[in-house]
């Protein structure tokens, strides 16, 4: 009887399925993280990054070291992200205005303000939150972003600067009306 | 770097997924669910993404304009060919009458002049005759033909004074082949005079 073509291949990968197991515990955080961060979702964030690792799995014998593979699952995590949200007939993020307001104390802890703004960088256009989150999650520079998103520097220069100045914005004007208690 | 990128590094620092995420995903890769060929959008779907509406109005207005500019270009063409046409040969009959002091040499005269006997009294020395005598050589055709100073004038220039050649060159012909006839006519009203004073 003929193997199932799954278990050929897991035979086939021998040694690499160790390896494999590995580079999951090794960089689980990282594309979670992303797919988290982008799309402000547990559940679809967990589903979209065991869907990566399945998709690293397909392709695990053509990467050739560990900076590579990093490589490959930023740019693969970012790809399916963006796939993702525009494959979403209604947009799953809430815009700007949406984000709900609630009271900010000036001594605020640090979670508290982390918390908002996740929730505001999941409302900026796609391209935009994903240069944020590759530049101040996985600190890369705006050349290694643009190698990984596929664009020109100055355009992930600019997303970066607009969108700051949006948050930036954001968060003075919301510090501004926020009543002292 | 200012609070809000420090804001931002600690908004976004890496979380760590639930604890059984790396299980899950090796039991998905032992079971073999999910490890089929990779899904690619189908022809339709790609179709339908190239064509929605925001596109199908650009390639619209695209077209229209692709077609407006080669419109332009073909009249422009049709029209500067139309402009560099050569003109059509000149014949006898349409030149002007020359004075007699504008006879060319003799070696011109005898190249012209077998053809000159069929016009010898036909319509077109009688309609050179009706022409304006006062009319100067270098007005000729200036009515009906317009100097273009633009573009073509090297080409308009050359054509004009190869025709203006020729016209020369036919006229003084004629007009020496109608002298020679006119001296042998006096000759022979001499010769008669002397016969019968």
């Amino acid at each position: 009887m003929a193997p199932k073509p799954a278990a050929a291949q897991i035979e086939r990968c021998g040694e690499d399925h160790l390896e494999f197991e590995t580079a999951v515990r090794e960089h689980q955080g990282l594309v979670y993280s992303m797919a988290y961060h982008f799309l402000g979702n547990r559940a679809v964030a967990e589903e979209l990054a065991q869907d990566v690792f399945l998709s690293l799995y397909r392709n695990f014998r053509n990467i050739k070291s560990g900076s590579h593979l990093v490589f490959w699952l930023r740019k693969v995590t970012s790809h399916r992200c963006l796939d993702y949200i525009r494959g979403q007939k209604h947009r799953a993020h809430l815009s700007l205005e949406e984000v709900r307001e609630r009271p900010l104390k000036h001594q605020d802890p640090d979670p508290f303000i982390s918390g908002h703004l996740r929730r505001m960088v999941t409302s900026l256009p796609e391209k935009a939150r994903m240069v944020v989150v590759l530049r101040y999650q996985e600190d890369l520079t705006p050349t290694e972003i643009s190698e990984i998103l596929e664009m020109p520097v100055n355009s992930v220069k600019s997303h970066l600067r607009r969108s700051l100045a949006l948050l930036r914005e954001k968060m003075s004007s919301r510090l501004r009306v926020e009543p002292h208690e | 770097m200012n609070s809000i990128e420090e804001d931002l590094k600690q908004a976004l620092r890496r979380q760590e997924p639930p604890a059984d995420f790396a299980g899950k995903v090796m039991d998905l890769v032992n079971s073999g669910a999910g490890l089929g060929p990779e899904k690619r959008p189908g022809p339709n779907k790609v179709l339908v993404f190239r064509l929605r509406p925001k596109v199908v109005v650009w390639l619209a207005t695209a077209a229209a304009a692709a077609c407006l500019v080669g419109l332009v270009i073909t009249r422009s063409y049709v029209g500067d060919r139309g402009r560099v046409e050569v003109p059509p040969p000149v014949s006898g009959s349409d030149l002007p009458h020359q004075d007699a002091a504008q006879q060319p040499n003799a070696d011109q005269q005898t190249a012209a002049g077998p053809n000159l006997g069929r016009n010898e009294s036909g319509p077109g020395l009688q309609r050179m005759g009706g022409r304006d005598e006062r009319q100067p050589a270098h007005h000729w055709r200036a009515g009906s033909r317009r100097v273009n100073a633009g573009t073509d004038l090297p080409m308009e220039a050359r054509h004009a004074e190869e025709q203006l050649r020729l016209a020369l060159a036919i006229t003084s012909a004629k007009l020496g082949y109608a002298q020679r006839s006119i001296q042998e006519a006096d000759g022979t009203n001499t010769m008669d005079r002397e016969v019968n004073p």
